[in-house]
Parts: C-alpha cells; sequence; structure tokens
C-alpha cells in the first residue's frame, strides 16, 4: 500500500517536473524563434523612395498635398536601423541649406520607419541626449 | 506614490482660496454689498476714499479676530456644512470640517479611520473622496499641509496691510500700464511696473484670462523685455450667480474692482498671476531666511536605503549638522582669518554630535544635587533669633531697622523653603530648557513640511518634493509607527531616548497633529517624577544639545526678552541677565560662525555650565526661566498644548500662536521689507493665551505629583518655594516695606492650584500692559506710527491715504525728478534718500528699539520723517515699499533673483553695441519653431520682421526661422542691415563677416560649419566651448527647436564678426 503510493507519488513528480523542464525548453524556443522573425522583419537597407515615403508622410511640412517638397541628397546608416537623411529642397536648391533628418526603423510590426529627429542643420548634444539618440547617432548627426 | 501639483485653475484657486478669502474679508467693510457703479461712484467722491482706505490698517485687529473665528469654526467644524470652501482649509481643518457637517460624520470618521490605517496616503485618499461627495472637484493631494501653511500666512496677511494696499496699485501698473516708450527700456525702474512677464502672463492664460488694448487684440510681448507691455482691458471669467460669465475690467475700474467682495474671482485671478515675495521659494530674501531659520531645504526624505540611516540624515539635518546645505553634504564650515566661512575637513570619525565627557559632567552635577539634597546641605538651617539672622553676611546692610528685623522673623521658613528653591529652580529652568527644545525640535521637522508647502505656494513645488514630504511621512519605523504617526524614532535612531511607540495616531499629514504627537512623547520622557533624570538625559542627548544652540534664531525673540528683562530689571537682576545673554549670545555666535563640531561641543559645553552654574541662584533662576521662556515662547505653546488636541477655540490660538512662531520668520521678512509686524492687540491675544495654555498645563502636571516631591516643580512644596521667591523678587520691599506683610497670604492664595507656577519663572509675562507700555514710546503714539511689541517702528507709515492712494508710477517719476534714484532704481549717492535709505533701511545705524536700554528708547526722528520735508520721507518709504512689492511681483525663475531687469538673463552681460545687440536680439526668436528654409526666399528681412512685431507669428506655435534667417533677423533688427537670403555657404565671403579666432569670439559673433549656423552667447576659452543661441531643428517640443546650446570649439570651422 504504501509502497505503490510512493510509486504513484513518485511517478506523479517525475511527470510535473518533466512536464515543466519541457515547458521551459518549449518556451525558450519559442521566444527565440519570435525574435528571430522579429529581427527578420526590418530590412537590412531601406530604398531611398521608401525613406522619402517615410518622411513625406510624417513630416508634413515637406510635403506638398503628399508630394515631397525635398530631394534626398545622401543617406548615412550609422547604426543598424538608424538612417541619417540629408535632402534639399526641390524648388530652390542652393537658397536654403540642406536639412538633414533621422529615422529609426523599428520595424514592421512597431511602425516601421520613424521620424525621430529633425529636419533641421544642428542637433546639439543636449536636444540628441534628450531624446535618448544612440552616441555614435549624434555625433553623425550634428557634424 | 505621486502627488499632481496644483496645475488646473480649480486647484489653483483651491490652493490659494484661504489667502483670497482673507483678503475678502479685509476689504469687506469698505466695499460690501457695493456695486462697481457704487464704487466708481464712491471714488469719485471727493475724499471719501482716503476715508475708506483710513479703515485699512485699523481694521486689521478686527479682521484678525474675524479670521480667528473663522478658522476656529474651521477647526471646530461649527460652521462648514454649507461651504466647500470651508471644508477645503486643511486637513484637520477638513476632517473637523466632516466631523461638523452632520451628514458627513460617517465619512469623517471613515476617513480618520483609513488615516489611522493607511498613514497619511490613507487620509489624502479620504480627503479625495469626501470633497469628491462635496462636489468640491479635484483636490490637491497634501493640501492639508499647503492649507495650514495659508493659514500662518494668512496671520501673517493680517499684518501686512501695508503691502497689500501697494501690491494693488503696482498690479494694476503692471496689467494696464503704458508701453516702455524705448525698446531698450532704458528707465528699468519703471520697466519693473510696466507689463507682465512671460510667466505671469502665462498664469493669467492658464487661468482663462486675456489682457487687451484698446482694439480688443491679444497685448504682445515686447521683444527685449520679454514683458507684456500692458493692456487696456482684462479679460476673464467671472461666476455671476453660478453661471460663468467673460467679465472685462478696464484699466480705469481695476483699482476698485479687485478690492470688491462681489469681484472675488478677479482677486483669485491677480493673485495668481503674482507669488508674494516672501512666499517666493527661490527669493533671495526667502533664502535668507530659510537659511537663518536652518531649514532643511533638500533633506534625504524619501531617500531609498537604509531606514536608520536615512533617518539619522534627516536628523543630522535638522540639526544643523549641515547648515545652509544638503543633508547628503556634510559640510562643515570655520571662520578663516577674515571672518569668511570657509568649508573644513570633516572629521572621518565623528558620528553625529559627540559632546564626549560633557555627559559625565551633567551626571556629576545631577549626582551632586541629589546628593546635597538628600544631606540637607542644600538648604540653610536659620537660626530661630531673628536678630541673629540679620547679622549673617547675606544679609548684613541690607535687613536693618527694627520693622525689617520683626518680618525676618516671618521670613525665617520662608528662607529654607526657599534654599530648596534652589534645586527646584535648576531643575524648573532645566526641564523648561529640554521641553522647549524638544518641542522647538518638533517644530523644526514641521517646518520642512512648511517648506514643502512654501515651495507649492511660490509654484515652484513639484510632485516629487511634495511626494519626499508624503514620504517621510509614511516611514514606519520598527513598530510600523510612520513619521505621521509618531515623532518617537528620530530618538529611537540614537537609542537615547526609550522607544516607546506612541499609541495614538497622527491625522496623517496633518503637521499640528504631528506636533502634539511629538508633545506626548517629550512629556513622556520628561515629565512627572524623573524629571531631573529625565531632563539631564535629554540634555545630554547630543542631538538635543545641537539643537539648543540651532534653535535660539527666533526672530523678535530677542526683543521681547529685552522687554520682559526690562521689567525684571531690578538691581542684581541686571547681573544675571546680562551673564545669562552674554552666555547664551555666545553660543548662538558659536553656532553661526563657527560650525565646527568641536567649537560647537566646547560652546555648548561652556554656555551650558555657565547656564547651570546660574540657575543655582534663584534669582538668576528666576531670570533664566523667563527669558528661556520668552527665547522659546513659541515652541512653549506647543508644549503646554500636551495631551491636548489642537481642536476647538484653544487648539485654533495654539494654531495661531505656532503661526506666530513659523511665520516669525514671515516677520523678519517684513521688517526688512517695509512691513509691520504684530500689533498691539494681536500681541495681546499671543500673550493672553500663553498664560492660558501655561496655567493649565501647570494644573494638569500638579495633580501627578506627589506634595512632598521636592524634586518636581510641580509637588506642594516646590510650589510654596516657587510662589513665594518671585514674589520677593517682584516686591519692591525697600520701597513698600507693608508689602511684606502681605506675603502669608499671598502664599496661602498661591496653593490654589492654578496659580502657583504660573507665577514663577512665567508671572511677568503676564504684565503684558506693562510691557507694551515700555515698548511704545509716546513720541510714536503721537505720529501714529506702528507700534509692537517687538518695537521696531522704523517703516512704519502713518499717512494711510497717501500709502492707499499715491500711485507707484508718480512716486518713482517723483524720485527720479527730484533725482534721488537712477534709471535702474538706485540711490544716487549723496542724494537725500540715499542717506535715508543708509540711515533708515539698510541698518547701517541702529535705528530702532530693540534692546533693552534707556538710552535707546527713542529711534531717530530723522527716519520718520517728520523732521524735515515730510513729503520727502514719505516718498521715500512708500518707494521702498513699492520697490519690495515689485520685488515679489518679479518672477523669480531658475534659482535666480531676476528682480534686476526684465531683459532676457543674457542680454544683461552683452555690450550694448551692435555685436551684443545681435545676441540680445535673437532671443526674442526663443518662443518659436524652427523652419527649413524660414527666412529667406523673397522676404525681405524688413517685411519678415513687421510682420513678425505685428504678432502675425504664435509663440510656442508657430514655425519661422531656420539657422542662417535666425541670424539674418538678430542682424538686422539689432543693427537695420540686412545681410540677404543667403544660405550659411554664402558666408565666408560675405564682406560684412569679418573672421576671428576662436578665442576671440564673443556674444553676437557668427559661428559657421558648412550647413549650419549659431550665434555666440558667450565664450569660455579655458574649457574651448561656446553658448550658442541658434535654430536647430524641428523637435517634438517646440521650446527647443530655437534656443540656447553649448558646443566645444570642434564643433564649428570658423567664428565671423559682423561690421557694418
Amino acid at each position: 500500500m504504501n509502497r505503490k503510493r510512493l510509486i504513484i507519488i513518485a511517478t506523479c513528480t517525475v511527470l510535473l517536473v518533466g512536464a515543466l523542464v519541457a515547458y521551459y525548453f518549449i518556451n525558450q524556443a519559442n521566444q527565440a524563434k519570435q525574435q528571430s522573425q522579429e529581427e527578420s522583419s526590418i530590412p537590412a537597407n531601406r530604398s531611398n523612395n521608401e525613406l522619402t515615403l517615410a518622411i513625406a508622410a510624417q513630416a508634413p511640412e515637406l510635403a506638398d498635398n503628399g508630394q515631397p517638397v525635398f530631394v534626398i541628397d545622401s543617406v548615412k546608416k550609422p547604426l543598424a536601423g538608424w538612417y541619417i537623411v540629408t535632402m534639399y529642397q526641390k524648388d530652390d536648391p542652393g537658397k536654403t541649406n540642406p536639412a538633414r533628418i533621422l529615422l529609426q526603423d523599428r520595424g514592421s510590426n512597431k511602425g516601421g520607419l520613424q521620424v525621430v529627429m529633425g529636419p533641421g542643420t544642428a542637433f546639439p548634444d543636449e536636444e540628441t541626449k534628450a531624446y535618448g539618440i544612440p552616441e555614435p547617432v549624434a555625433k553623425e548627426l550634428d557634424k | 506614490m505621486s502627488v499632481k501639483t496644483p496645475d488646473t485653475k480649480d486647484q489653483q484657486d483651491t490652493a490659494y482660496n484661504p489667502s483670497e478669502q482673507h483678503y475678502d474679508e479685509q476689504f469687506n467693510r469698505d466695499y460690501v454689498s457695493k456695486g462697481l457703479k457704487d464704487l466708481e461712484d464712491h471714488a469719485n467722491s471727493a475724499g471719501s476714499e482716503g476715508d475708506d482706505a483710513n479703515t485699512g490698517i485699523s481694521k486689521n485687529i478686527d479682521d484678525t479676530k474675524q479670521q480667528e473665528e473663522g478658522w476656529r469654526n474651521n477647526f471646530t467644524g461649527k460652521n462648514n456644512a454649507d461651504s466647500g470652501k470651508d471644508a477645503q482649509k486643511g486637513a484637520g481643518g477638513a476632517a473637523a470640517a466632516g466631523a461638523g457637517a452632520g451628514g458627513m460624520k460617517q465619512v469623517a470618521g471613515r476617513m480618520m479611520g483609513l488615516a489611522k490605517r493607511q498613514g497619511p496616503l490613507g487620509l489624502i485618499i479620504g480627503l479625495l473622496s469626501v470633497l469628491g461627495l462635496l462636489g468640491s472637484g479635484t483636490f490637491l493631494s497634501g493640501l492639508g499641509l499647503i492649507n495650514f501653511k495659508e493659514l500662518l500666512v494668512e496671520k501673517f496677511d493680517s499684518m501686512t496691510s501695508v503691502v497689500e494696499e501697494r501690491a494693488d496699485l503696482a498690479l494694476g501698473l503692471r496689467l494696464f500700464g503704458e508701453n516702455p516708450t524705448s525698446k531698450t527700456c532704458a528707465v528699468m525702474i519703471k520697466c519693473r511696473f510696466k507689463g507682465l512677464s512671460e510667466r505671469q502672463m502665462q498664469r493669467l492664460k492658464v487661468q482663462g484670462a486675456q489682457l487687451v488694448d484698446a482694439n480688443g487684440k491679444e497685448v504682445t510681448k515686447n521683444p527685449i523685455t520679454r514683458r507684456y507691455s500692458g493692456g487696456q482691458k482684462l479679460i476673464y471669467t467671472r461666476q455671476v450667480g453660478g453661471q460663468q460669465v467673460k467679465e472685462t475690467i478696464d484699466a480705469s475700474k481695476f483699482k476698485l474692482a479687485v478690492r470688491d467682495k462681489s469681484y472675488s474671482d478677479l482677486r483669485t485671478l491677480v493673485r495668481s498671476v503674482y507669488a508674494p515675495r516672501y512666499m517666493s521659494w527661490n527669493d533671495s530674501v526667502a533664502k535668507d531666511i530659510r537659511s537663518k531659520k536652518r531649514l532643511v531645504s533638500n533633506p534625504q526624505w524619501g531617500e531609498e536605503g537604509d531606514q536608520k540611516s536615512a533617518n539619522k540624515e534627516v536628523a543630522k539635518a535638522v540639526a544643523g549638522e549641515s547648515p545652509g546645505a544638503t543633508a547628503t553634504e556634510n559640510t562643515k564650515y570655520t571662520t578663516d582669518e577674515h571672518g569668511n566661512q570657509v568649508p573644513v575637513q570633516e572629521d572621518p570619525s565623528a558620528q553625529g554630535l559627540d559632546f564626549g565627557d560633557d555627559t559625565k559632567n551633567i551626571n556629576d552635577e545631577k549626582d551632586k544635587l541629589l546628593q546635597q539634597a538628600a544631606n540637607g546641605d542644600i538648604t540653610k538651617s536659620l537660626p530661630d533669633d531673628v536678630a541673629t539672622v540679620a547679622t549673617l553676611p547675606e544679609y548684613e546692610g541690607k535687613y536693618s531697622g527694627s520693622g525689617i528685623k520683626s518680618v525676618i522673623g516671618a521670613l525665617n521658613p520662608l528662607d529654607a523653603v526657599a534654599g530648596l528653591c534652589t534645586i527646584y529652580q535648576l531643575a524648573n529652568v532645566t526641564l523648561v530648557t529640554a521641553k522647549t527644545i524638544a518641542l522647538a525640535n518638533a517644530m523644526r521637522y514641521a517646518s520642512q513640511f512648511m517648506s514643502t508647502a512654501d515651495m507649492f505656494k511660490a509654484l515652484d513645488g513639484t510632485p516629487d518634493s511634495m511626494e519626499k514630504a508624503m514620504t517621510i511621512l509614511q516611514k514606519e519605523n520598527q513598530y510600523g509607527d510612520s513619521y505621521g504617526d509618531s515623532f518617537t524614532y528620530n530618538y529611537i535612531a540614537y537609542n537615547t531616548v526609550t522607544d516607546i511607540p506612541l499609541g495614538s495616531s497622527a491625522g496623517g499629514n496633518d503637521t499640528i497633529r504631528t506636533i502634539s504627537t511629538a508633545i506626548n512623547t517629550v512629556n513622556g520622557a520628561l515629565g512627572g517624577k524623573s524629571f531631573v533624570s529625565g531632563a539631564c538625559n535629554v540634555l545630554t542627548n547630543p542631538f538635543v544639545q545641537g539643537l539648543l544652540a540651532l534653535t535660539s534664531f527666533i526672530p523678535g525673540a530677542g526683543q521681547l526678552s529685552g522687554s520682559l528683562a526690562k521689567i525684571l530689571t531690578k538691581g542684581g537682576m541686571d547681573v544675571a541677565k546680562n551673564a545669562i545673554k552674554d552666555k547664551i549670545k555666545s553660543l548662538i555666535e558659536a553656532t553661526v560662525k563657527n560650525l565646527t563640531k568641536d567649537k560647537l561641543k566646547d560652546a555648548a559645553k561652556s554656555a551650558r555650565d555657565q547656564l547651570f552654574k546660574l540657575a543655582k541662584d534663584p534669582a538668576m533662576a528666576l531670570f533664566l526661566g523667563g527669558y528661556l521662556f520668552e527665547r522659546y515662547g513659541v515652541p512653549y505653546i506647543a508644549q503646554t498644548l500636551a495631551g491636548t488636541e489642537f481642536v476647538g477655540a484653544d487648539g485654533m490660538k495654539a494654531a495661531d500662536g505656532i503661526g506666530n512662531g513659523f511665520d516669525a520668520t514671515n516677520s523678519a521678512t517684513a521688517q526688512l521689507r517695509a512691513l509691520t509686524p504684530l500689533n498691539k492687540e494681536q500681541y495681546k491675544s499671543f500673550v493672553g493665551f500663553q498664560n492660558e495654555s501655561t496655567t493649565r498645563y501647570v494644573a494638569d502636571m500638579q495633580q501627578e505629583t506627589s506634595p512632598l516631591d521636592f524634586t518636581s516643580p510641580y509637588s506642594a512644596g516646590s510650589r510654596v518655594a516657587s510662589a513665594t521667591y518671585p514674589l520677593l523678587s517682584k516686591l519692591d520691599i525697600f520701597s513698600h516695606p507693608s508689602d511684606i506683610l502681605s506675603l502669608p497670604s499671598t502664599i496661602l492664595s498661591s496653593l490654589s492650584p492654578n496659580k502657583l507656577l504660573s507665577q514663577t519663572s512665567y508671572a511677568a509675562t503676564t504684565d503684558i500692559n506693562a510691557e507694551l507700555s515700555y515698548c511704545q514710546d509716546d513720541f510714536l503714539q503721537q505720529h501714529n506710527l506702528a507700534t509692537s511689541p517687538y518695537c521696531n517702528v522704523k517703516y512704519g507709515f502713518n499717512d494711510l491715504n497717501m500709502l492707499n492712494n499715491t500711485d507707484p508710477d508718480a512716486v518713482i517719476n517723483w524720485m527720479l525728478d527730484n533725482k534721488e534714484i537712477d534709471n535702474d532704481g538706485n540711490p544716487i549717492p549723496d542724494s537725500d534718500f540715499a542717506d535715508f535709505k543708509s540711515k533708515c533701511v539698510d541698518g547701517t545705524e541702529n535705528k530702532f528699539i530693540s534692546d533693552i536700554g534707556d538710552e535707546e528708547q527713542h529711534i531717530d526722528e530723522e527716519c520718520y520723517g517728520d523732521k524735515n520735508n515730510s513729503t520727502n520721507y514719505k516718498m521715500y518709504r512708500l518707494y521702498i515699499i513699492d520697490t519690495s512689492v515689485a520685488d515679489g511681483m518679479d518672477d523669480v525663475q531658475n534659482n535666480t533673483n531676476s528682480t534686476a531687469s526684465a531683459a532676457p538673463e543674457e542680454c544683461k552681460t552683452m555690450a550694448a553695441d551692435d555685436l551684443g545687440q545681435i545676441a540680445c536680439h535673437a532671443y526674442q526668436f526663443d518662443p518659436y519653431g524652427y523652419k527649413w528654409g524660414g527666412g529667406h526666399g523673397e522676404t525681405t528681412a524688413a517685411a519678415f520682421m513687421q510682420s513678425f512685431k505685428a504678432n502675425q507669428f504664435t509663440p510656442g506655435q508657430d514655425h519661422i526661422l531656420d539657422c542662417s534667417g535666425l541670424v539674418r533677423m538678430a542682424i538686422f533688427d539689432a543693427t537695420g542691415v540686412d545681410i540677404g537670403g543667403m544660405p550659411t555657404g554664402g558666408y565666408p565671403t560675405y564682406s560684412k563677416f569679418k573672421e576671428v579666432s576662436k578665442q576671440e569670439a564673443k556674444a553676437g559673433d557668427i559661428l559657421w560649419r558648412d550647413g549650419h549656423t549659431e550665434i555666440v552667447v558667450s565664450n569660455d576659452p579655458n574649457s574651448q566651448t561656446w553658448k550658442t543661441f541658434g535654430a536647430h531643428q524641428v523637435y517634438s517640443d517646440i521650446a527647443k527647436d530655437i534656443g540656447p546650446a553649448s558646443y566645444s570649439y570642434s564643433g564649428f570651422t570658423k567664428v565671423f564678426r559682423f561690421t557694418k
């Protein structure tokens, strides 16, 4: 009787522990898979067209009836997922200074390309720090 | 826990209600039941306003009584069932209000239960609930704290009617003043009266008000002075018959309307526009006062970590171990050879305030005294033979003549009792001292919370500061009692006082209850039969010893004690008085000037030794007791409330008394800033309460003590001694020998419980009129000048009509026209005003009756203004009052005193030349946003600036300029030169730009790199950095778009200097 009970209890315990261990590993695997999928959702590079569309959509002062009023001059990517776009005005090139605008690619699940700062010609430390911009990005931004 | 700041209209209204109510009462008698039209008619009647105005200050007495009645009702909950407003008056008040509101009783009970279970937070939650039920809308968390301060401030307000009157006039100038004729505001002192600052305008707007010009257009800010230069009408929201309506007040009607009770909304509004100086947290005067009070501005309360350590940090800070600094700095100071305070190296081994072998000395003294008492040595056995007694050295030459000899027979047993009185007096003084110290301690803690309330009042409070105060209230000791529940843990932290957790729960953040609880603690530790031991033990507590020194700064106490001493002055008492005063003074000085541990230790030891020595002499002990009572009079009021809740009429009086204590600071400010301290009636009421409460306390203590316990001041034996000796001291037996005959009956009558100790050390204070008559002199009375127990009359103003009706602008013009002041408002050297200010205001000569001494009973008549041309002197004093009012109205931001100029702070340091003005003018674009390409294109600089100055752009909303656009406009506005719409690429070749080195760069120079430009504000070659102003980029917060920045030299390639 007692021995049978012990066997039953031991068996249950082993099964329970085993189930917990199995759950743990399965869960870890799922999380890793999910993370991998998310990472893979961020493209390695964005095209100028994608950047232009994102900027025009999010910075209304840079669009006229949905059409961008700027032309991208150059794009820098100081960190993965961060884009510094230098642009000039479409209608009066040379009359104004080129401006920069900072975007972050947060992946398709989190909004994709997002304008973080700009447009502007200066990004002082006080402002980039206040906004939590990574240092390599901030340095490149305020050159 | 997060606590909201009063950032909404409702909340601000709530926070200001008490003062506003007071104001209404203040002017109720003059203007109640009168419409604005009536008021105008009233004003137009020749002389009528002056008549009304004359009631201003004199009505303060009645007003104060009415206030007290209101407070009393508030505390007792007698008169609040119909008033949500009353219910908002403080936690205690609110709790009582609930209790008095019939149907709200149950709610109030629950609330208090909540407070007991969950501490202050619970009470706050409870209050929120109650007020929600009352339909009072949102409620400021911690309102009780603030409102208690409001009660005290109200008391102060009643003393500041001088400033209130002038504030109305000055505020009218601020709102409706003329536009400064010069954009650089050449006459700065006039500019200070003409126009609101940005912050003041912001407050107006928050309240839904609008200042408009004659055309109904919103007034605009002067770009240079950054002030809104005044309008013609003020549009605000007013409650009329339960409806909110837009009311328009014309400039011409403002003065009368703001005093009209029916226009209370207007009053509330304008009070929100400016913060009175004494309530401005960052004001230099307020800082100085706080420093003298040794308030802990930033204690470590609420910090995470070891509780005991945190407690110690707070305790050390309160004890003044790091005075003038935060509790974390632990900075000690010493005095160098130039008399300046300099920080010294901390002794790492020092823990708290260790007074070393002093403890042994105290205990030795105690044991010695007890042994002497046990042996009977302390009481002299006098011979039965009267004639022999009369030949004893102490009586020889004094008691002669048959009459006296016959009396000595009666005195013989008395003298024996008086011998006992020695130890009694010693113990009594010790007890009083210890208790008052401890109570001062409690009050100091309370003052920390008052400080927090002050911050909120000054609109400088933050959720964090309130949260810290709330956190310390809730911090629990090992018994689960929070500070809000008990005062004991501070002692527990030092293991010097029995760690008895108090059973009673304080009313959350109701600070009064905290004090009351502290009183219970002190009495428990010190009171009763073991008072000698207890008192001595407490005196050896280093924490208390530190407080002994550090609580000696109750402003005005010196004058009070001086008055007392004057009464007591009889022969040898002068010696005692001076000796004690000197010792206490030395202690104070040591504390103030030499804040090192060792020096404090030595000074305290020396002073205490002397006090003990002096106290052995009953005559001196008598004085000492009185002196200490006066010096610590305010805390003692709290002491006398031991075991008594601060409720009912007595409680109200107590709060009033404590208010006097706390606001002694404000009174000091008042004295500095042209205010009038307590008047005679207020003071009499104050002292009257002292005496009442003293009697009550003594009666309670007497019931607890064995009749033959001579070690207790409350025993019948001690009472006989204490009752007789002071009588001997008071009666002038040499002038009136017959008085001696009445002694026995006097003694007998003194045995009634309520009359004994109250006639000992404190006897003299009952003679209020005598004290006041000393303080008042005929000359002052004849001239209708302010008189007070503080005897400070130097700023009194005796022409109320002139006070109420003379336009501050006219005063300034008069001062300017008569060349008394310069454009900045400073006295012109060698002018009559400079002389007056030096003699009568700045304190370079002591012109007030601050001390005893016949030679100082009259202040210099010159300071009154009646000596020469009285109009001149009145104008001088009005000017002093007005400028102090203006100080209060000027916003104090960023921890700087910005009273000197209304222009941007940065402009003050910039040159008046083109370069300096370029930088200065750039600041006008600070409130606007960045616009890529802004300031370029076809637009000329002139056209752009015309639009800008015509207010076609909205601050905080419109994006207008980019970096080079900003540089262009700043240069144009400062110099009239338009450099054109070129981008920065054209700068290196532009003819009016000359390159200078980076080290040479100064304000107004142009920093350049490919694609960006900024304007230099300042240059630090040592660190190779610039402070700059520029247009940067579009940011989520528009305020950051265009504004100041910092750059290292490497951030820019070239520096250009503009030349015409």
